[in-house]
C-alpha cells in the first residue's frame, strides 16, 4: 500500500498539557471534518507530542505553511478546515496574539515563544507522530545506531561522546562520555544501562515531553550507550504518574523489535539489546541513581553511599550506566552530526542546549529549549513574555525543590551548569519557576522544604532530622514567632545538611532556603523584627480590613464570610471582627468595590460601631 | 590483595586494598566513632557519626563504607569532623525521647557515650517529642520506639545473621518506624525470640526485661563461656553483677554461632521457674523432705554399695567432660547417655553451612531444635540465594524458606538435585539420619551436619557414656541430669519402674516424679569444664558465679566417703 | 472501628485468582516486587494483607520488607479506597495559583481530610505534588481525568457529579 502524497499536514499536539485542555476531541473533530469533506487523501491529521507552549493548548499547526493555531476547540474545527484547508486563508481569531501588543502572529517560527529557542533534544517533539517509528526514521532516526554498530568500535563511540562535551542532564552535569567510559572499563560480563525518567521535581515536565513526543530518541541513545559500555539489557525507570509516556515507550519498544532495531543481532552486527520499562511508584528520592537502582531491584528506594559507583556496582551489583532521559536523547544526534557540531552549540564548558519547564508568573508558560549561555532575562522576558498583570518580577527558582532562587539582579546571568551553581542556584533537572511580588520568600522556602522533607527517605540523620528542624524554624518565622537566632540556626542546619547528608537530596534540600537568605534576607528579617510579611502571604502576619471610605454597605462580604465575623447593615460601613477572622480572603474576592484591603505589619483606622456609609471621619 | 598506603591523622600505614577507611583506621589503632555500624553486619553509612575528612573529596565521607585508595589522606579528628559529629548527635537528641536519666541503658548506651565524648551540654534544637506506643508484647524484651535512633542494626541482624526477616521499616523520612512483619505487635509476629536485635541495639530502644535496671556496663563483668543447651555449642558472654548472671549474650568471636544465640541459650536460664535443688531431698512415700547431708549421702552410699555392679548411670547433655570422667572412675556398672547418640561421621562444620548452596534438612524442624544452625540455613537462603529442601511431612518452621518439600519416599529426586549442587549440606537429627546418610553416600560433594539432643553428647560418648539409655534394669539407677528440662515421658516411665533412683540435678522438676533421692548439682553458670560440640570442637564452660551447691565431683566424693 | 470491620469483611472475600495470575506472569523476573504490587493494587484497588502474604510466599521477600516497600512509595495503599479518587495537585504552580483553596473546599464538602476516604467509600481525596501540567494550574485529576484551571466552584461541581 503506498501512502498518498498529502498537500497539507495538520499537526495536533497530544502532549499531556494539550490533552488535558481537550486536544483529543479537537483531533477527532478534525479527522471527522476532513472525512466529511472527502479530503482524507489530501490532508493528513497527525497526533504529535508536546509543542511546549502548553498554556495555549490545544495547539494545531498546519503545514506546509506553518500556521499556528492555539486553543482550538472542536467547535472551531469546521471553520479551520473550511478557511485554511479549503480556501487557503488564515483564521485570524485562532491565531496567537502577543499579550502586550495584541499583535497577531500567524506563523509558528515568528512566535516570540519559539523564536529564541533552539530545539535539538526536542527537535522531533510536536513534529512527528510519536507512535510512528517510520516518522522517526524519516527524520534520521536509527541512523546513528546503524553507524555505531557498523562503523564504530565501542571506544570510538565513547570518545565521540566525550569529545562532544555532553554533560549529564539530570542535574549534576557530570561528563556523560566519562561516565560511559567508567562502566565500559568496569570488570564484569553482564552490564546494564538505565534511563532515569523519574522526573519528580514539581514544576518540571521535560522528560515526560520527550518520552511522550519522541520516545525512540531515548531508546536509540540507550542502545548506543549499551553498545559502547558492553550492556545488552536496559531499564527505563519512569514515573507511574506518566501513563502516556509509559504507553508510548512500550509501543516504541514493540515497533523497534518489529523493525529488527532491537532484539538479537541488530543490523547483523551481532549486538543484542533488550529494554524493559519499570514504573516508579511515587518517591522523589528515586531520582537519585542508587535509590533508583534499589527501586528497580524491588526494594525501598533508599540511596546508599557512593563509592562504589553504579559504574562498578550498580543494578544487582553489576556495572551499570545511569543517565537522564535528556542525556540519552542527545546521543543519536551527536553521533550523526559529529561531536564538533554539538560542542559548538551553547558554551564551551556546557555545550548543547538546556530544556526548562517555564512556569509560575510568566505570560508564556511551557516547555522551552534554549542554547546554554542564554541569559535568564532572555528566557523570562523574550521567550516567557515577562510577568503578567503588570506585576513586578521578584525571583526565579531553578532546579526545583533542590535548587535555588535568583533575584532580579541575577537576570543577566548566563544559564549553564557552572554559573548557576556559583550563584547559589542549580541547573537541576530543569524546572524554572518565576515568582512575582505576591510571593513571600519565607512561604516559598517553606513550600519547597515541606516537599523535600516529605520526600526524604529517612536513612541518614542530617536529612531525616535536619530537614524537619529547619521546617519548624521556618514555620515559626512565617507565623511571626521567629527570632534572629532562628535565622542563624537555619543557616547552621543548612550547612550541616549540605556537608553531612548521604545523598544529593539531603545535601541540596537547604538550597532554596540558603539562596533566599542570600538574596532576600531583608524579607526574613521583616517577618522576625517587624512581624510583617512584605508579600502579604503569611496568614498569621496579615489581616483584612474594610476601607471605611470605600465601603458602600452592600452586605455582599457579610453574606459571603464563611465564619460570620463581618458586622454590618444596609448602607452601613461594614467592619471585620479581627479576632474571629480566618483570613480566607473571601470578602476581598467578592467585594464589587475593591474596598477590602489586606495589610501586614500595619493597621488602618476603622469605625468601632456601625455608622452610615460616607460618615466615617466626619 | 595487595596493600595500599594511606595516611590517617598523620600516620602512614599499609592496609589491604578493598579495606574501608574504618578498617584501615582500626589497623592503625585509631578509633573512629560509629553508631549504625556493627562489625557483624554490612555497613550502610546511614547515621553519619563516622564521617571523616578525606582529602580531595567535596563532602565528608562515612568511614564505614568509604574504600581506601593508594595515597589517600584522611583526617578523623579535624574541626570539621568534630563539628559534623556534634551536629548529627544534636539532631539525634532532638528527634525522639532521649532523657537519659529515665532510661535503663543509661551508662551503657552508645548514644549517651558519644554525647559525653563530644561534650553535648545542652539541647541545641527544638524537641517536638513525638510519642510512640511502647511495644511490650514480647515475653522477654520490650521495644520502646521513643528511644530508637533508626540505625537499623536490629533489622539488619534479623535479616543478615538470623535470616528471619521479621523486622523492617515502615514509612519514610522522619515518619519511619521499626516494624515487625506487617506492622503487628512484636509478640504476634514471626519473631523467634533469639534476642540478637536486643544485643545490638545501641540505645535503650530494645530492653531486656530480666536485666533492665540491673546494672550498667561499668558495674558488670563479662565471662566468656559456652551454652550447654544443645550440641551447636554456642559461645556466650555471661553478664554478671554481684555474683549473679543477669543476662546472657552471644559471643561475637565464637566460631559456631558468631554472636547469635537462640531463645533457649539467651533467655531460658533467666526465666527459669522450676524449684532449685540446693540441699539433698529424700522421698518418704509421696512426700519429700530436705535431708541433712549425711543422711542422704549415707542412704545413697548404702544402696550403691549393696547394688554391686547393678548400677546404671544416665547422663544428660549438661554433664561436662570432666564430670563424666569423675563419674566414670568412681561409679561401677553401666554408663548411658540420656538421648540418641551423636554421630561421629558428620563432616560439615557450622562454617560449612555458611558456604552451602543447597540445604537438605531431613525430618527435623530447625526452628525448634538446634535453632542457631537453623539460622545459618535461613540466612543462606535469604542472603546467598541457597536453596532448601525439607524432607519429611508435618509442620515445619522453615517451610517458608524452603524451595521444595518432599516425602521420605522421594529421596531419588533429592539426590538428583544434590548432585547438581556445588556444595550441598545435609542437616539431620536422629530421626532423619538414615535418609541423610543415604543422600550423603549417593552424592560425593555432600557433607553431613547431624545433631543429636544434649549439649555435650560427644564429650560423654568419649568418656564412655556411649549407649542410649532404654530403661535398662539395675538395682540403683543414677541420673546425672544437671539443669536439663528436655525429658521424654518415656524416660520418666522407665525410671518409675526402677528399684532405686538417685537423681543429681539443679532443679527439682520433673525428677521428683521418679526419684528416691535428689542430690543438688551446679548449673552451667556455676561450673567450669569442657563440652564437645557436634562438630567435635571442644569448648570451655566457665563458671560465672559461685554457689554453695557442691560440684558433682564433691558429691561423688561424699558418697564414696559414706560408703567407706 | 470502621477499619476493623472492613478488614474482616475483606478477608472473607479475598479472591486469590487475580493475584495468582499476576504472580505467574512475573515469576521469571528478578526483583519484580514493585510491578507485582502495582498490578495487585490495580486488581484489588489497594493492597490487602492477604495479597502481601501471598506475594511474600512467592517472591521470598519478607513481610516486613514488603510492608516497608508498600509504605515507602506514595503510590501504594494498604487500606481500601473510594470508588472515585480525586488528586489535587499542589505542585509549585498550582500552589501559587490557589490549590490550597481547592483542597479546603473539598475537605468541607466531603467532611474528610486530604488523604482520607469517605466512610461510604465513595471518594478518596488526595493532595499530590506536581503532575506535570503546570500550565493548567491549578489542576486536579479525578479518576484519571485531568481538569485544569480549576476554581472552587468548578471542582465542587465536578465532585458533586460523581455517583
Amino acid at each position: 500500500m503506498t501512502e498518498p502524497i498529502y498537500r497539507a499536514n495538520v499537526l495536533v499536539c497530544a502532549g499531556t498539557g494539550c490533552a488535558s485542555s481537550g486536544s483529543r476531541s479537537t483531533m477527532a473533530a478534525l479527522e471527522a471534518e476532513v472525512q466529511r469533506r472527502g479530503l482524507q487523501n489530501e490532508v493528513r491529521v497527525v497526533e504529535t507530542g508536546c509543542r511546549g507552549f502548553c498554556a495555549m493548548g490545544p495547539i494545531v499547526i498546519v503545514y506546509p505553511e506553518g500556521i499556528f493555531y492555539c486553543q482550538v476547540k472542536p467547535e472551531d474545527v469546521e471553520e479551520l478546515v473550511e478557511e485554511t484547508l479549503v480556501k487557503g486563508r488564515v483564521v485570524s481569531r485562532l491565531v496567537y496574539e502577543v499579550p502586550d501588543t495584541q499583535q497577531a502572529v500567524p506563523l509558528y517560527e515568528q512566535i516570540p515563544f519559539y523564536s529564541k529557542q533552539q530545539r535539538i533534544t526536542l527537535r522531533n517533539c510536536g513534529v512527528i507522530d510519536p507512535e510512528s517509528i517510520d516518522e522517526y526514521i524519516a527524520r534520521g532516526g536509527y541512523e546513528a545506531l546503524g553507524k555505531v554498530l557498523q562503523e564504530m568500535t565501542p571506544s570510538q563511540v565513547i570518545d565521540e561522546v566525550k569529545a562532544s562535551g555532553l554533560r549529564g542532564r539530570g542535574g549534576a552535569g557530570f561528563l556523560t562520555g566519562l561516565k560511559w567510559q567508567f562502566t565500559a572499563q568496569a570488570a564484569g560480563d553482564i552490564k546494564y544501562v538505565v534511563c532515569n525518567a523519574d522526573e519528580g521535581d514539581p514544576g518540571a515536565f521535560m522528560d515526560r515531553s520527550i518520552l511522550e513526543g519522541d520516545p525512540h530518541s531515548v531508546i536509540e541513545g540507550m542502545m548506543i550507550c549499551g553498545y559502547s559500555v558492553g550492556a545488552h539489557e536496559g531499564y527505563i525507570y519512569c514515573r507511574a504518574e506518566y501513563p502516556l509516556a509509559i504507553k508510548r515507550l512500550h509501543l516504541a519498544i514493540e515497533k523497534a523489535h518489529e523493525y529488527g532495531l532491537m532484539g538479537k543481532d541488530i543490523f547483523g552486527s551481532g549486538f543484542d539489546f533488550e529494554l524493559i520499562v519499570k514504573e516508579g511508584a511515587g518517591a522523589f528520592v528515586c531520582g537519585e541513581e542508587t535509590a533508583l537502582i534499589a527501586s528497580v531491584e524491588g526494594r525501598r528506594g533508599e540511596p546508599r553511599p557512593r563509592p562504589p559507583f553504579p559504574a562498578n556496582q550498580g543494578l544487582w551489583d553489576r556495572p551499570t550506566n545511569v543517565n537522564n532521559v535528556k542525556s540519552y536523547a542527545n546521543v543519536a544526534q551527536i553521533i550523526r552530526n559529529g561531536a564538533e557540531w554539538f560542542s559548538k552549540i551553547g558554551t564551551p564548558k556546557s555545550p548543547g542546549t538546556a530544556i526548562f519547564a517555564l512556569t509560575g508568573k510568566v505570560q508564556n508558560t511551557g516547555l522551552i529549549e534554549v542554547p546554554m549561555g542564554i541569559t535568564l532575562r532572555e528566557i523570562i522576558y523574550d521567550i516567557g513574555g515577562g510577568v503578567p498583570d503588570g506585576k513586578q518580577f521578584k525571583a526565579v527558582q531553578t532546579g526545583g525543590p533542590l535548587g535555588g532562587c535568583l533575584p532580579a539582579s541575577g537576570l543577566d546571568l548566563q544559564v549553564d551548569f557552572d554559573s548557576l551553581r556559583a550563584a547559589g542556584a542549580v541547573m537541576g533537572s530543569g524546572g524554572m519557576i518565576v515568582v512575582d511580588e505576591d510571593t513571600c520568600m519565607v512561604e516559598f522556602c517553606k513550600y519547597f522544604l515541606t516537599f523535600a522533607t516529605a520526600e526524604s527517605c529517612g536513612k541518614c540523620v542530617p536529612c531525616r532530622v535536619g530537614g524537619r528542624r529547619m521546617l519548624e524554624l521556618l514555620t515559626r518565622i512565617s507565623e511571626g514567632q521567629g527570632t534572629m537566632a532562628d535565622i542563624e540556626m537555619i543557616e547552621e542546619i543548612a550547612r550541616g545538611m549540605d556537608s553531612d547528608s548521604l545523598c544529593a537530596l539531603g545535601q541540596l534540600t537547604p538550597g532554596p532556603v540558603l539562596s533566599a537568605l542570600r538574596y532576600f534576607r531583608d524579607e526574613f528579617e521583616a517577618h522576625v523584627l517587624e512581624g510583617r510579611c512584605p508579600a502579604k502571604q503569611c496568614v498569621a502576619l496579615t489581616s483584612f480590613y474594610i476601607d471605611p471610605a470605600a465601603c458602600k454597605g452592600c452586605g455582599i462580604c457579610k453574606r459571603a464570610c464563611p465564619v460570620q465575623v463581618i458586622e454590618g447593615d444596609r448602607r452601613m460601613i461594614h467592619i471585620i471582627n479581627q479576632d474571629g477572622c480566618i483570613k480566607c480572603g473571601t470578602c476581598q474576592e467578592v467585594c464589587p468595590f475593591d474596598s477590602v484591603i489586606k495589610l501586614s505589619g500595619e493597621t488602618i483606622e476603622v469605625p468601632t460601631e456601625l455608622i452610615p456609609v460616607g460618615s466615617f471621619g466626619k | 590483595m595487595p596493600d595500599v598506603h594511606v595516611t590517617i591523622d598523620g600516620t602512614e600505614i599499609a592496609v589491604p586494598s578493598g579495606s574501608t577507611v574504618l578498617e584501615a583506621a582500626r589497623i592503625a589503632g585509631i578509633e573512629v566513632d560509629t553508631l549504625c555500624d556493627h562489625p557483624a553486619i554490612e555497613p550502610i553509612g546511614a547515621c553519619r557519626i563516622c564521617l571523616v575528612e578525606v582529602e580531595k573529596q567535596r563532602a565528608l565521607q562515612p568511614a564505614c563504607t568509604f574504600p581506601v585508595s593508594d595515597g589517600m589522606v584522611v583526617h578523623t579528628r579535624s574541626e570539621k569532623v568534630v563539628g559534623a559529629r556534634k551536629f548529627v548527635l544534636q539532631l539525634l537528641f532532638s528527634e525522639r525521647n532521649h532523657f537519659c536519666m529515665f532510661c535503663q541503658m543509661s551508662g551503657s548506651c552508645e548514644l549517651q557515650n558519644l554525647a559525653y565524648k563530644y561534650e553535648l551540654d545542652h539541647w541545641q534544637f527544638n524537641r517536638p517529642m513525638p510519642t510512640y506506643a511502647v511495644d511490650a508484647s514480647r515475653e522477654y524484651f520490650v521495644m520502646d520506639h521513643n528511644r530508637c535512633i533508626l540505625c537499623r542494626r536490629c533489622i539488619r541482624v534479623c535479616d543478615e545473621l538470623v535470616g528471619n526477616g521479621t523486622l523492617g521499616l515502615k514509612n519514610r523520612g522522619a515518619d519511619a518506624v521499626i516494624i515487625a512483619d506487617l506492622d503487628v505487635p512484636f509478640g504476634e509476629s514471626s519473631c523467634i525470640s533469639c534476642g540478637t536485635c536486643l544485643q545490638v541495639c545501641p540505645t535503650g530502644a530494645l530492653m531486656d526485661r530480666a536485666s533492665a535496671y540491673m546494672g550498667a556496663s561499668d558495674q558488670v563483668e563479662r565471662v566468656k563461656s559456652r551454652c550447654m543447651g544443645c550440641p551447636v555449642g554456642c559461645g556466650t558472654e555471661l553478664v554478671v553483677r554481684d555474683g549473679q548472671v543477669i543476662r546472657v549474650e552471644g559471643d561475637w568471636d565464637a566460631e559456631p554461632n558468631k554472636g547469635l544465640l537462640c531463645v533457649v541459650g539467651r533467655f531460658d536460664p533467666q526465666h527459669e521457674v522450676r524449684e532449685r535443688v540446693r540441699k539433698p531431698l529424700v522421698r518418704q512415700g509421696d512426700a519429700w523432705s530436705i535431708a541433712d547431708g549425711e543422711a542422704a549421702y549415707g542412704l545413697v552410699a548404702e544402696k550403691v554399695a549393696a547394688a554391686g555392679d547393678s548400677v546404671a548411670t544416665v547422663a544428660s547433655g549438661f554433664v561436662t567432660l570432666e564430670e563424666a570422667q569423675a563419674l566414670g572412675s568412681a561409679v561401677r556398672g553401666r554408663k548411658f547417655y540420656m538421648y540418641d547418640l551423636p554421630q561421629t561421621d558428620r563432616t560439615a562444620t557450622m562454617a560449612d553451612l555458611d558456604e552451602a548452596d543447597l540445604f537438605i534438612v531431613t525430618e527435623m524442624d530447625l526452628s525448634l531444635d538446634f535453632q542457631v544452625a537453623g539460622m545459618a540455613v535461613k540466612r543462606g537462603v535469604r542472603k546467598r540465594g541457597a536453596r532448601l529442601i525439607l524432607v519429611g511431612e508435618g509442620e515445619n518452621g522453615l517451610a517458608d524458606w524452603a524451595s521444595m518439600r518432599v516425602g521420605r519416599a522421594d529421596l531419588a529426586k533429592v539426590i538428583a538435585m544434590a548432585k547438581s549442587a556445588e556444595r550441598p549440606v545435609v542437616v539431620s537429627g536422629p530421626a532423619g539420619l538414615a535418609a541423610a546418610r543415604e543422600i550423603v553416600s549417593a552424592v560425593p560433594a555432600a557433607s553431613l551436619a547431624s545433631f543429636a539432643p544434649g549439649g555435650n553428647g560427644r564429650g560423654l560418648c568419649d568418656a564412655g557414656f556411649g549407649q542410649t539409655y532404654a530403661g535398662d534394669a539395675a538395682k540403683v539407677t543414677v541420673v546425672v541430669a544437671g539443669e536439663t528440662s528436655q525429658v521424654e515421658p518415656g524416660l520418666l516411665d522407665a525410671l518409675k519402674k526402677q528399684e532405686f533412683v538417685v537423681v543429681v540435678a539443679s532443679y527439682r522438676e520433673p525428677w521428683d516424679q521418679v526419684a528416691d533421692v535428689i542430690l543438688p548439682m551446679p548449673t552451667a553458670f556455676e561450673k567450669s569444664g569442657t563440652t564437645v560440640c557436634a562438630d567435635g570442637q571442644a569448648g570451655q564452660v566457665v563458671a560465672a558465679m559461685s554457689t554453695r551447691v557442691p560440684t558433682l565431683e564433691a558429691t561423688i566424693g561424699m558418697v564414696a566417703e559414706a560408703i567407706r | 472501628m470502621v477499619l476493623e470491620q472492613t478488614k474482616t469483611e475483606d478477608r472473607a472475600a479475598f479472591d486469590e485468582g487475580p493475584l495468582e495470575e499476576i504472580l505467574d506472569s512475573f515469576s521469571a523476573q528478578e526483583g519484580a516486587v514493585i510491578p507485582i504490587l502495582q498490578r495487585a493494587q490495580q486488581a484489588y484497588g489497594y493492597l490487602p494483607e492477604e495479597a502481601l502474604r501471598m506475594i511474600s510466599k512467592r517472591t521470598g521477600f519478607s513481610l516486613a520488607q514488603l510492608y516497608g516497600v508498600a509504605t515507602f512509595y506514595s503510590q501504594f495503599y494498604l487500606q481500601r479506597r473510594g470508588r472515585h479518587v480525586i488528586n489535587i495537585c499542589d505542585g509549585t504552580a498550582c500552589h501559587v495559583k490557589g490549590a490550597p483553596r481547592l483542597v479546603t473546599t473539598l475537605e468541607e464538602e466531603l467532611g474528610i481530610k486530604a488523604g482520607e476516604t469517605s466512610p461510604d467509600y465513595r471518594v478518596t481525596l488526595e493532595v499530590v505534588y506536581c503532575l506535570g501540567s503546570c500550565a493548567l494550574a491549578p489542576m486536579a485529576v479525578i479518576d484519571g481525568q485531568v481538569y485544569g484551571r480549576l476554581v472552587p466552584e468548578k471542582v465542587l461541581k465536578l465532585v458533586r457529579e460523581l455517583d
